[in-house]
Order: structure tokens, then sequence, then C-alpha cells
């Protein structure tokens, strides 16, 4: 671990850099969340279990020139996780994908009951486990031309930027407690402290869980944005324009992406295109200016694809495939502001049609290809006060579930939130 | 219920608010060294600013929301049956003592300031006020159970037993029950502000009274807690010497600061939880009792500010000392102490954009509490903070 530290020493000599910096003033922008899906017996859920903020800098890089700003965001999250039962944890091989009669390795309560190297008698041994996790994240960002619907603001923007994330996966908290945790029932390791099976060798499926199960990983990229949209500083106001977006990712195992014992833990490139258009459909104002009634209707479209050998766990593609194509048509209601201009309600319809395709990242051999579609349709109502505060409902219906067995379904989650984003 | 009390608490302390947007304030960030090597956060304490006219003309008013949360490490200091000091027989407590504390404090905060200093952020002085609400839960540390040698924690021993199987939790009565809390609390008090701060000149005295009351009966409180804390600071700063880099910009080429921290605390009640007893230090930690002053006396060398104020390097020199008299806290023992502890040591920066640093540091704890022994220690690293 020490050569972590060796590594952010060196990360950060580029610092420097920010000599160029003259401006003597900070921003910060910080957002509060996570609290519906807490450490179990956490503060009633009602509390924050991770937090997001950053300082930035605006300077003049280019003469005559927008501003260039550089950011650096800090965010960390302590709260559980669930292992997978979907994919082998030697192979990679998605349940999925398993011929009839054919059997995998995967975690689960099959596997914990049935074998009895890994049976514990004295508890049951859950999927979930303490996932305390944190990024540091810094770009730099130049704009160009003037945007034409937003005064002031950039047609084109260049981001180059460089992600570091640590985290841990260790057994629950409640596992330290006398009463409900105890040493009954670890996930990773035995009473002694040695590592359970499967854990105790190498997991080529899930590579953020080998050995230590403490993982170091880092990633730079490039983000280039065309912006013809119309600025909406409360969020309540109906939103128009179009945007384009190239994102380039690459974390290859050369990025100081192999510096802990466990081996490489990411050497993955991804690439992003996403379009939206959106049309106000009309706008009705209160005498101060604030809005009674808006509504738009948008679109977008989303081209993703995931390269390389091992992919880490916050860059893992849906269902592990690489290719993504999403559709998505919106329309979005927004209700009157009052007693503040960050208070309103707002109703927005959804209809995603999401193509996956190509082959399973994280299996060695390569040899799953698939191709499905998932269709859902959702409406989210949500209600914000002063900026800070959000409760959400949510109703959805997953009518085509592309590989997945099961039959269409309906769902819903609420969730209280505390954000801020200024 | 409780949960939906304190919803609708929430939500209507905010909704009295004409309020549109918010200011900011980032107050602390700090690390832990079992976690990614101490260069990520795990807890930040931030304020949002509720926009408030400013009822006397230039001096400022706040009425905030400050929220402070994430993940901290504690050390067990006094023995969970009888509220012993630990350090007074350390051969009977030969475990580790730290743990982990995952937490979320608020408080609803009111200032106001009086006189208009124009050298500084603060007025001369500030009177404030505000409700707190406090969230804890307590476990092992991040290290423990992730190998066959570190199956030893504070709270379970190598054998699989736990440790205190019918504690009392006398000694520290946060950690009773299933380690969770939830406090509230009133406070109030008021600072003065006389500094003209530089980054790497300081010349003046800043001073604050700070009075926190968290009686059991409290609406919301879960009775694990019972106190009154009475928290007193002054800080004195002269700078030396310096050297002015030509231009208009103010920077320095060098500079020469030496600053004195004086905190003295009183606290009154049966169940004090450990995150107000104060009386840290650089390494040992001053006993709890019903009285703590600490003093810092530090003499910082700056080097050059380069092209911007709050790049620079410093090495500071620091003497603490501490003490603590009177009755212990949290004990059944009706104990009364009076112990001095004392370190000293070197700690050398690089400042970035006042969030980040390189350091190394080493210091000696020259005078331990009790009958714990002396040690040197070191670290060099990359750390965030502000």
């Amino acid at each position: 671990m020490k050569r972590i530290a060796l590594t952010f020493l060196i990360i950060f000599l580029a610092m420097p850099l920010m000599a160029i910096f003259n401006s003597e003033s900070y921003s910060l922008d910080a957002d509060i969340s996570g609290v519906s899906t807490g450490v179990k017996g956490f503060g009633w859920e009602l509390f924050p279990l991770g937090t997001k903020f950053g300082f930035e800098k605006d300077f003049e890089m280019l003469k005559g020139e927008h501003e260039a700003e550089f950011k650096i965001e800090f965010e960390f999250t302590f709260n559980n996780r669930e292992l997978s039962e979907d994919y082998d944890y030697l192979t990679g091989r998605p349940r999925w994908a398993l011929r009839p009669g054919e059997t995998g390795n995967f975690f689960g309560p099959d596997k914990w009951r049935n074998d009895t190297d890994w049976n514990n008698a004295d508890g049951e041994r859950s999927l979930a486990y303490f996932n305390p996790r944190a990024s540091i994240n810094l770009y730099l960002e130049q704009g160009f031309w003037e945007n034409p619907l937003d005064e002031g603001g950039t047609l084109f923007d260049i981001k180059l930027g460089l992600n570091s994330r640590f985290a841990m996966s260790l057994e629950e908290v409640s596992y330290s407690l006398r009463g409900p945790g105890g040493l009954d029932s670890p996930v990773f390791v035995n009473a002694d402290g040695d590592r359970r099976k499967p854990f105790d060798s190498e997991l080529p499926a899930y590579p953020w869980l080998n050995g230590s199960r403490n993982v170091l990983t880092n990633y730079i990229y490039l983000d280039l944005s065309l912006n013809m949209d119309r600025d909406t500083p409360t969020d309540a106001e109906a939103e128009e324009g179009l945007g384009v977006d190239f994102l380039f990712e690459a974390g290859p195992h050369w990025l100081l992406n192999n510096m802990t014992p466990e081996g490489i833990q990411s050497d993955y490139y991804r690439m992003e295109l996403y379009a939206e258009q959106k049309m106000e459909l009309f706008a009705v104002y209160q005498d101060n200016g604030w809005n009674w009634l808006n509504m738009y209707i948008g679109h977008s479209n989303t081209l993703r694809y995931t390269f390389g050998s091992v992919v880490p766990e916050n860059k893992l593609p849906t269902d592990r495939l690489r290719g993504v194509f999403q559709d998505r048509i919106w329309i979005h209601f927004n209700g009157p502001q009052f007693m503040a201009g960050d208070c309103f309600t707002f109703i927005e319809l959804n209809l995603y049609n999401t193509l996956l395709f190509g082959s399973v990242v994280n299996e060695g051999s390569g040899r799953t290809n698939a191709v499905e579609l998932q269709s859902s349709f959702s409406t989210k109502f949500q209600l914000r006060l002063f900026g800070f505060i959000r409760l959400e409902y949510q109703l959805g219906y997953d009518f085509i579930r592309g590989i997945w067995p099961d039959k269409p379904e309906w769902w819903q989650n609420a969730a209280l939130s505390f954000y801020v984003s200024l | 219920m409780r949960k939906a009390v304190l919803f609708i608490a929430v939500l209507l302390s905010v909704s009295l608010l004409p309020a549109i947007g918010f200011g900011y304030h980032i107050f602390e960030i700090r690390t832990e060294p079992e976690f990614g090597e101490g260069v990520f956060p795990t807890s930040v304490m931030y304020q949002f600013n509720f926009p408030m006219p400013d009822f006397i003309d230039g001096c400022k008013t706040e009425f905030a929301f400050r929220l402070d949360n994430g993940l901290v490490y504690r050390d067990l200091r006094q023995d969970p049956d009888t509220g012993a000091v630990m350090a007074k027989n350390p051969g009977l407590y030969d475990f580790p003592k730290e743990y982990t504390v995952h937490f979320d404090e608020f408080n609803l905060f009111y200032g106001q300031g009086f006189v208009d200093t124009e050298f500084s952020d603060n007025d001369l002085l500030t009177v404030f006020g505000s409700i707190d609400g406090r969230f804890e839960m307590a476990f092992e540390r991040l290290s423990w159970m992730t190998s066959s040698s570190e199956t030893e924690g504070v709270f379970w021993d190598n054998d699989h037993n736990y440790r205190f199987e019918n504690s009392s939790w006398i000694g520290a009565p946060e950690l009773s029950g299933d380690r969770s809390i939830f406090q509230t609390s009133l406070s109030c008090g008021l600072m003065i502000d006389y500094m003209r701060d530089r980054s790497v000149t300081r010349d003046g005295i800043r001073a604050g009274l700070y009075w926190r009351f968290s009686p059991t009966w409290m609406l919301l409180n879960d009775g694990s807690a019972s106190y009154v804390l009475s928290w007193n600071e002054l800080q004195f700063s002269k700078t030396l010497y310096s050297l002015e880099q030509p231009g208009e910009r103010g920077h320095y080429w060098f500079s020469v600061v030496l600053d004195d921290y004086l905190t003295y605390r009183w606290i009154g009640g049966s169940k004090v939880p450990a995150y107000i007893q104060g009386g840290e230090m650089w390494g040992p930690d001053v006993p709890n009792a019903a009285h703590v002053v600490t003093n810092r006396l530090a003499l910082t060398f700056y080097g050059p500010q380069m092209f911007s104020r709050d790049i620079f390097p410093s090495v500071m020199f620091f003497w603490d000392l501490g003490f603590g008299f009177g009755e212990v806290l949290n004990s059944s023992l009706d104990e009364t102490i009076a112990e001095s502890v004392g370190s000293y040591g070197i700690r050398c920066e690089f400042v970035i954009a006042s969030i980040m640093e390189f350091f190394c540091e080493i210091g000696c704890s020259y005078d331990p509490v009790f009958d714990e022994e002396m040690y040197v220690d070191g670290k060099i690293g990359f750390s965030i903070g502000v």
C-alpha cells in the first residue's frame, strides 16, 4: 500500500501546473446523496452515507477565449452492496448462458448451503458486504465559441481528466456486533481470519474481490461536447435545444492499475457517443417570472462500447455486454414554483429501448456473445424543496426483459434524498 | 415514529425559509490512514447558508445548515465497566483500542456579527446559537478480520470471544447496546476575531466561547448523553519576520510566524460521548477529566508563495502541552486526577491550493499519559484538507 501513496505522489507532481492559476477564489459544488441504500441499521435510513464535493478555479488559459476551469472533486460513500449471483467467478460465464444440465461456480445460497466445504453451521452466509469507497476526480475544461441559446455559455467544450478510486470490500459492519452479527456469518473470512472459499483463490470475473479486496483503479478521460441548449438555473424551466457528447475513457494496466499485490485491477477502454434533443411545448409564467406550468419533450440516443480484458466494478456495462445502444423518449412536466425558486414539482414519463450486444466483459475465454433488447416505461414524480431536499417516487414497467427469462414486471421505489447542486 | 418526527422537524425548519439559492463553505476534510493510505477523504464538514439580509449594516448575519458526515477512527480510552483510565494501567488493557465510527451531525445555525474589522472575513464579535443532532454507529477498525493477523479488535479478542460481554459501558456510553446513538443538543457561544490572516502571515488574536447542552430529556435524544460542555479557546499569532515579493499581489518570499493555541474545556454530566471530550494533541490524549487544558506553541517558517497565495511550502516546529484535572468523567470510581502530557515535533508541508498537501511529520511524545511509554513517530504522505 505504500506504493499507493507513491502513486499519488507521482500523479500529483503534475500539480505545479496549477502555478498558472492566479485566480484567488474558489467555488464549491456539493451534493449529499445515498440516504436510502445505507448500512443495515444506520440512522433509520435518514442520514447521508456519502458526500461528493469539489473545488474549482477559473482562469484564462487561451487569450481571447472563454475562461478555462480546473476542478478537483472528491467523493466518498460507505454503504452495503451485494455479491452478484449471475456470473461464474472462475470463468466469468453468465448464468443465462449455461446450457441445460451445465453447472457453474456462482456466489449465492445454493453454493453457500450445498457445498460442505463452504457451509457454516452457525449462521446464514449472506451476499451482503460493506463497501467503503472514495474517489478523486480532477479535470481541466476549456470552452470555445458562443452557445446561441445561452448567453455566456460555450458552444464547444473539451475536458481532459483523471479519476482515481479506492474501495474496500469488508464484512458488514453489524458483523462486529454481539447480537445480530458476531462471528457467525461472515462472507469473506473464517473466524480465524483465513479467507473462506472461494475468496482464497483468484476470481477472474470479480477482480475487485481478489486477495485483500482493496482496490485502487485509475483512468483518464477526454470529453468533447457540443452545447446548443438553453440555460435552466433552477431546473424548473422548460429545457430546449440539442447537445452532443463524445467521451473516451482509458484505464489501461499501465496507468498504475497494477500497484497492489492482487495484480491488474483495471485494463479497459470505453467510448460513448450521446446525442439529445429537447423542445419546449408550452410555458406559462407567474408575474414574478417564476413558472406556473411548462412542458417539454426530449429524445436521446446513447452508443457505448467497452473494450479490454479487466473491467473494474464501477465500469461494468449492463448485463456485462460490451455494446449498448439506447433510445430514450421522455416528456417532462414542471409544476408551479412556490415559496422559492427552487421549490417545485415535476412529473416525467420515460420510454427506454436498449439494445445490448457483444461479448461478455471479464470472461476470460470470450466465448459468450449475445444480443438482447430491453424495453421499459417509467414515470417519475419529484418534489424539490429549497434546493436540497428531494422526495421522489418512481413507477415502472419492464415489458421486454432481454436475456432474462423473467416475465414483464412492474416495479416502484421511493426515496428521500438531500442533494445540493450549486 | 422517531423517524417521522425527525423528518417533520427538518422539513418544518426549512419550510419557513423564504429562500432561493445557497452559499456554502467547507470547513474540514478528514482522512484516515487505513483507508487508501490517507489519500482519499473519509469525512467532510460543510455548511449551506440561507440567504439572509444583514441586520446590522456591514456585519454578517448567518443562518445556515451545517452537516458533518463520514467515517472516523477513535480510541477506547476508559474501561467500559468502571470508567477507569486505561493509560493508568496499560498492562491490564493490552489489546487494540482503535475502532471505527460512522457518523452524521447536523446543526441549524444562526450567527450575528458586530463591528466590521474589514481585514477579516469575520466580524470582530460574532454571537451564535444552534440546534444540533448527531447520529453515530461504531464498529471495529476497517482492517479487522481482513487476514489471519487482524483477528483481534477492541470488541473481539483473538479467541473469538466478545471482550465486554456484560459491560455496563459506563466508560463509553455511546458504545452500549447496538453501538448506535442519536443525540440532540442546544449550543450557543461567541467568537472574537481580530486576526490579519494572509495564509503565510498572521497577526492578532482570535478567541471563542462555546457551550453545548444535551440533557437526556431533550426532544429526540435517545438518552445516551447527558452533559453540559463549556469550550474556550484563544489563539495568538505574531509575524516575526516577512519578506514581500515585488508587485501588487502581496505575495511573500519568506515569513516566520509564531502561534499559540490555548484551549480550556469543562464538562459536567453523567454520560459524556467521546466526540465532545476534546483533549486531542499530537501523540498522547489528555485524560477525560472534568477540566482539560491544551496548548500548542508553534513556530512556522513559510517559503515563497508560488504564483498563487495558496501554493507554498512550510516547516513548523510545535510543542504541545496538555493538562487534565478534576473528576474523571464517565466513571463509577469517584476518581480525581491531575495529569500532564507533552509532545513536540516538526511538520514540513507543501500546500497546494489550500486543499491538498504533501507532508512529512515527526514527533516525540516525551511526557506520555500516566504509565504509557514515550515514543517517537513519523509520517510522510499526501493528504487533502481545508
